[in-house]
């Protein structure tokens, strides 16, 4: 906790701005645009925006999901496991 | 000549810190934990993990609905697989007795299944299990690296010479906060931090999509023909 400086640790403008530019090219809409928008704020909104609708999707998903195993019996069950196993 | 251990550290950054032994020099080369940011998001593409996360899911599915559909109390997770260094390898083996709706529950597996997939010991990765925690006695062992990741936090906070004024600044700094939000046990990380978390956390939940997806589809085609389920068309043509 008290100042042990190891050099290199201070957060400069730079850093941030290429952390960022990374988290870019993890959001689908970036790779399309080949990296025009170079924007820390409008990454960061994209990031959010990507983030909450893979939120949505995962609740859509588990939604659909808890439906159809309430309506399905262990032994469709078993046989699906081992489909989709073999799909991948 | 010498007898030298040629132990370098590869293989994708495992654990905090690595040595090199330099034949010779018996110098010993730290490898610091900035290294470790290249392996982990390519350990959420990995296919084998993919796989990994698969059927721990499909595991802990089953076993939430083995125990009748009335109350979904979840169950142990019989997964062995190459768990991740920190987590809980043994637990989760007390059931709750509280209702949860359906939905949830499944996010819920999905979510642990996920944090138990992944590597290494970042903060959502731990804030989703200590939720976990709560609801059971699990024992996670506190890794040594947030330690250092403290070290850097306090000398950071404000940025550089400001460039693009202030009002910039602050909005950055908002939608950082909201960022913040949104991942999982996020709220109080330094910006490096929390944009590491954040590139961490969306490879895991699209990794976490795609599998419940794949799942749903086979469910839904298993469940509605008796036909198999045609493959989906390879992606090399």
């Amino acid at each position: 906790m008290s100042g042990r400086r190891s050099s290199g640790s201070r957060i400069t403008e730079d850093e941030i701005n290429e952390l960022i530019s990374k988290l870019q090219l993890l959001l689908p809409e970036a790779r399309r645009n080949s990296m025009a928008r170079a924007s820390a704020t409008k990454l960061l909104n994209e990031t959010c925006n990507y983030i909450k609708s893979l939120h949505r999707e995962m609740d859509d998903l588990s939604d659909r999901l808890s439906n159809l195993m309430l309506t399905m019996d262990t032994d469709s069950a078993q046989a699906e496991i081992i489909r989709s196993l073999l799909l991948h | 000549m010498d007898d030298s251990s040629d132990d370098a550290g590869t293989g994708a950054g495992t654990g905090t810190t690595a040595g090199i032994f330099l034949p010779g020099a018996r110098k010993r080369v730290k490898l610091s934990l900035v290294k470790q940011q290249q392996p982990r998001e390519i350990h959420w593409k990995n296919p084998a993990q993919a796989k990994i996360y698969n059927l721990r899911l499909i595991n802990s599915l089953r076993n939430l609905t083995i125990d009748g559909n009335g109350s979904k109390s979840q169950s142990p997770s019989s997964s062995s697989s190459s768990s991740s260094i920190t987590t809980t390898k043994t637990a989760q083996s007390s059931s709750v007795g509280t209702k949860l709706p359906p939905s949830r529950a499944i996010k819920e597996a999905a979510d642990s299944a996920l944090a138990m997939t992944a590597r290494g010991q970042t903060r959502w990765i731990r804030a989703i299990l200590s939720r976990r925690r709560q609801m059971r006695k699990i024992v996670i062992a506190k890794p040594k690296v947030m330690k250092k990741w403290r070290r850097v936090e306090k000398e950071g906070g404000g940025g550089g010479g400001g460039r693009g004024g202030e009002e910039k600044k602050k909005k950055v700094k908002a939608k950082l906060k909201f960022l913040g939000h949104l991942v999982p046990g996020c709220t109080k990380a330094s910006m490096v931090d929390l944009l590491e978390e954040t590139a961490d956390y969306v490879a895991a939940l699209e990794l976490q999509v795609r599998t419940m997806k794949a799942l749903s589809d086979a469910l839904s085609s298993a469940s509605n023909v008796t036909t198999p389920p045609t493959l989906p068309p390879p992606f090399s043509s």
